[in-house]
């Protein structure tokens, strides 16, 4: 079972109440600088939380027009909560030995907080690149939606007000053992209540601004740690409970792993034309066999009380499947006879492919050994009543196919990605004797003519798109079967209901990157206003794979200046234009794209192919130009 | 049309050997033979619910079975460049599923024995894994009694 932000978070709170509520602390100098030292841990926790939230600067956040209503006092509560870590750091450490219990129960509990929230801070990180806020996983767009960034405040707003009223019991404590306790720690912790009384008191302002709603919190709490989810073996035969959670189980894998495997075509040898191809036709399987089960279902669907449109929607779901199947299908057309100079499959995600496909089988037929190779051996489709009895089952059903949709739409869009990084490493070949006569070459392959991989690409594009598309639609049923947002798949889950029905194509594409211009839109969630867009220079720092906090705030400055010199030759060549002298300005977007977007390209040499396969690396373009089909 | 393809092909995979270029005639017919199973598998898949699975599976081992003979260095250099054949599936699926299976079974066979007799190795890589996606094509399609 992978660790969830609620379990962090439950644990925290527990801690904070027990420390709050429980007995009072050891009147003992000791134990006050202990706790001070746990205050000073927490304080700090909370401080970075909104930072996480609110990366801006002050006068930013004031003045900056882009940015929601409550960032302002996000900003403010931070700062304060800066100033109050700074005033609980104390030079003295504490008593107890580095790594050994607090012997004080109440500095036990506050350590034991401390712990959490770090923990579940981290945990939020694990969905970034190391060191970034660039995207690592599936859930990492929902990380920094707007939903859970509600939610996130609402809760260390909570954390916050607990911890003043902490910090004021030790300041207590402090001055009864003033003995022990020299004046300027009084004059520290009561600072630091000051300043935690600013932070809480910004944060409740932040709250009203942008209120939390038990769906929103519902999502922050379910959000799990970027871990691949051990792998659900087969064991049938597996009820129909078993084999939806097993297919949630498989989509879920393959979702992490499609994130992981970013940018390895280029020279992983696992990364095979085999796999891809099998990865295709499973994936035309798994999209077939579901459009055929909501079909099914549609059928029945008068038969239950709500929701009244059940049968329309199962029906508008089931062609977006048949469309990712039809798609599917012309991908592994597209593939004809390409090849890596590595065979095999090998790539991580065929055994959760082949799991999807057996158990999306298995619902769908009575045999619960079902394979593609039993097909012959008397099976029998189950029948609409077996599949969802009631409404309860068809919406646990519907749950599990736009899960595995959305998995689908997800390996689409990393193969897409994948393949592209492949062919532009020169890993892709074809036999030589697919090639017209004008290929004289004395080897057994070839590399693969532009065309041929081109037709692949936009296979795989179409395939993103329909995949997305059935996603969305089984998403917009699963809503109105009232599943819970936070049981969809991530991206459904941070657009919510809402946006799920209005949503075009633009929206459906998975929130990933693929380098392509159609239907996959930049990363992030669509609606999501906590970070404005990068300038230019700023994206080329995180292209570089920057982190310097310091390098990353100078290039947004670049960027802002740029922006402002550009208006300002804007609104310089209107009034040359008005008073009648000749206008020759480039668009300011030309302008600003003339900065470098991102690293050089650095061409990585693929490894050696296998003996029969020919070293091409010095072939210039002219020649390929040259040998490709088109070329003449 | 699909039977007669598919038994014009099984009688060149049965006369191959009697040639007097024997495995050149027989990677040629296999070749073909490849071709119209994966046409036809292709043709088939949407026609039933039941064997879409097996015969997108099916339709895969054959390219790949086609994909491996073109690297067979006896194969006639003439071969290869048709890609795909015009299939015509006819009405009963049951029927044409059975003699897709007849065929690679037969197919895995020829190609089977032709390793055996062959010297040169690419040839005789190129035999074995083609039959080995023979016989994959045969077990999904096969009835299994």
């Amino acid at each position: 079972m992978t660790a969830t932000f609620g379990d962090m978070a439950e644990r925290a709170g527990l801690h904070l109440d027990a420390a709050i509520t429980g007995p009072a602390m050891a009147p003992t100098g000791e134990a006050a600088i202990a706790a001070g030292h746990e205050l000073h841990r927490l304080a700090r926790t909370l401080s970075r939380y909104l930072r996480d939230v609110a990366p801006y600067d002050e006068v930013e956040a004031v003045t900056s027009q882009d940015l929601p209503g409550w960032v302002p006092d996000a900003v403010g509560a931070r700062e304060a909560l800066q100033r109050a870590t700074a005033s609980l750091r104390t030079d003295s450490a504490p008593g107890d030995a580095p790594g050994a219990e607090p012997t004080d129960s109440t500095v036990a509990h506050l350590a034991a907080a401390a712990t959490s929230l770090s923990a579940g801070r981290d945990l939020l990180h694990t969905h970034f690149a190391e060191g970034t806020r660039l995207d690592h996983s599936e859930w990492a767009p929902v990380v920094h939606s707007e939903t859970v960034t509600r939610a996130l405040l609402e809760e260390v707003a909570g954390w916050s007000g607990k911890l003043t009223l902490l910090t004021n019991a030790v300041l207590s404590i402090t001055w009864t053992v003033h003995h022990v306790s020299p004046a300027p720690e009084h004059l520290s912790l009561a600072d630091a209540c000051h300043w935690l009384l600013g932070a809480t008191s910004a944060l409740q302002k932040a709250r009203l601004s942008n209120p939390v709603t038990a769906a929103d919190t519902e999502l922050l709490m379910a959000i799990p740690a970027n871990l691949i989810p051990d792998r659900r073996l087969l064991q049938p035969p597996e009820s129909i409970t078993d084999l939806i959670e097993g297919i949630v189980a498989s989509a879920t894998r393959l979702r992490a792993i499609a994130s992981r495997t970013s940018g390895q075509a280029v020279w992983s040898p696992a990364a095979t034309t085999d796999s891809w191809k099998h990865t295709t036709t499973a994936a035309a399987i798994i999209s077939h066999l579901s459009e055929h089960m909501l079909r099914s279902i549609a059928g029945r669907a008068g038969q239950w009380h709500r929701p009244q449109d059940a049968g329309p929607l199962l029906q508008a779901a089931a062609e977006a499947t048949a469309e990712a199947c039809t798609q599917w299908r012309k991908v592994t057309v597209a593939w004809g006879d390409l090849c890596t100079e590595t065979r095999g499959l090998t790539a991580l995600e065929i055994t959760d492919t082949s799991d999807l496909v057996l158990r999306v089988g298995r619902l769908a037929f009575t045999d619960p050994d079902w394979n593609p190779s039993s097909a012959r051996k008397a099976v029998s489709l189950r029948k609409p009543a077996g599949l969802a009895p009631d409404h309860a089952h068809a919406s646990v059903l519907v749950g599990a196919l736009h899960h595995a949709a959305d998995a689908l739409a997800r390996v689409a869009a990393a193969a897409l990605r994948d393949v592209g990084a492949a062919a532009r490493a020169q890993r892709l070949y074809v036999p030589t004797r697919t090639l017209p006569d004008t290929y004289d070459i004395p080897y057994r392959y070839w590399h693969a003519p532009p065309a041929t991989v081109d037709a692949v690409l936009s296979a795989y594009k179409e395939a993103v798109h329909a995949s997305a598309q059935a996603a969305m639609a089984l998403g917009a049923v699963a809503v109105r079967f009232d599943v819970p947002r936070a049981a969809l798949a991530p991206r459904m889950a941070a657009t919510g209901p809402a946006h799920s029905a209005s949503a075009g194509p633009a929206a459906a594409g998975p929130a990933e990157d693929t380098g392509t211009t159609r239907s996959v839109p930049a990363s992030g969630v669509p609606g999501t206003v906590t970070r404005p867009h990068a300038g230019p220079v700023e994206r080329a720092l995180c292209g570089l794979g920057s982190a310097n906090p310091v390098l990353l705030l100078r290039a947004k400055a670049i960027d802002k200046a740029g922006q402002k010199l550009i208006a300002e030759a804007r609104s310089e060549s209107v009034r040359i234009e008005d008073s009648g002298h000749v206008r020759n300005i480039s668009a300011p977007a030309k302008a600003a794209e003339s900065f470098p977007h991102g690293p050089r390209t650095s061409v990585s040499l693929p490894p050696q192919p296998a003996a029969p396969v020919p070293n091409l690396r010095g072939r210039s373009a002219e020649q390929a130009e040259r040998l490709s089909p088109g070329g003449g | 049309m699909v039977m007669q393809e598919i038994e014009d092909i099984r009688a060149r995979l049965e006369a191959a050997p009697l040639a007097a270029d024997a495995l050149a005639a027989t990677l040629a017919a296999a070749l073909d033979a490849f071709g119209v199973l994966l046409a036809t598998c292709r043709d088939s898949e949407e026609r039933s619910v039941e064997l879409f699975a097996a015969f997108a599976f099916a339709a895969a081992a054959a390219a790949e079975g086609r994909h491996i003979l073109l690297t067979a260095p006896s194969l006639p250099s003439a071969q290869g460049l048709v890609t795909s054949h015009a299939a015509c599936v006819q009405a009963d699926l049951e029927v044409t599923a059975d003699a897709l299976a007849d065929l690679a079974g037969t197919l895995s066979r020829h190609l089977s024995s032709a390793a055996r007799r062959v010297q040169d190795p690419g040839d005789h890589a190129a035999c074995c894994d083609a039959a080995r996606e023979a016989a994959r094509v045969h077990e999904l399609l096969a009835r299994g009694d």
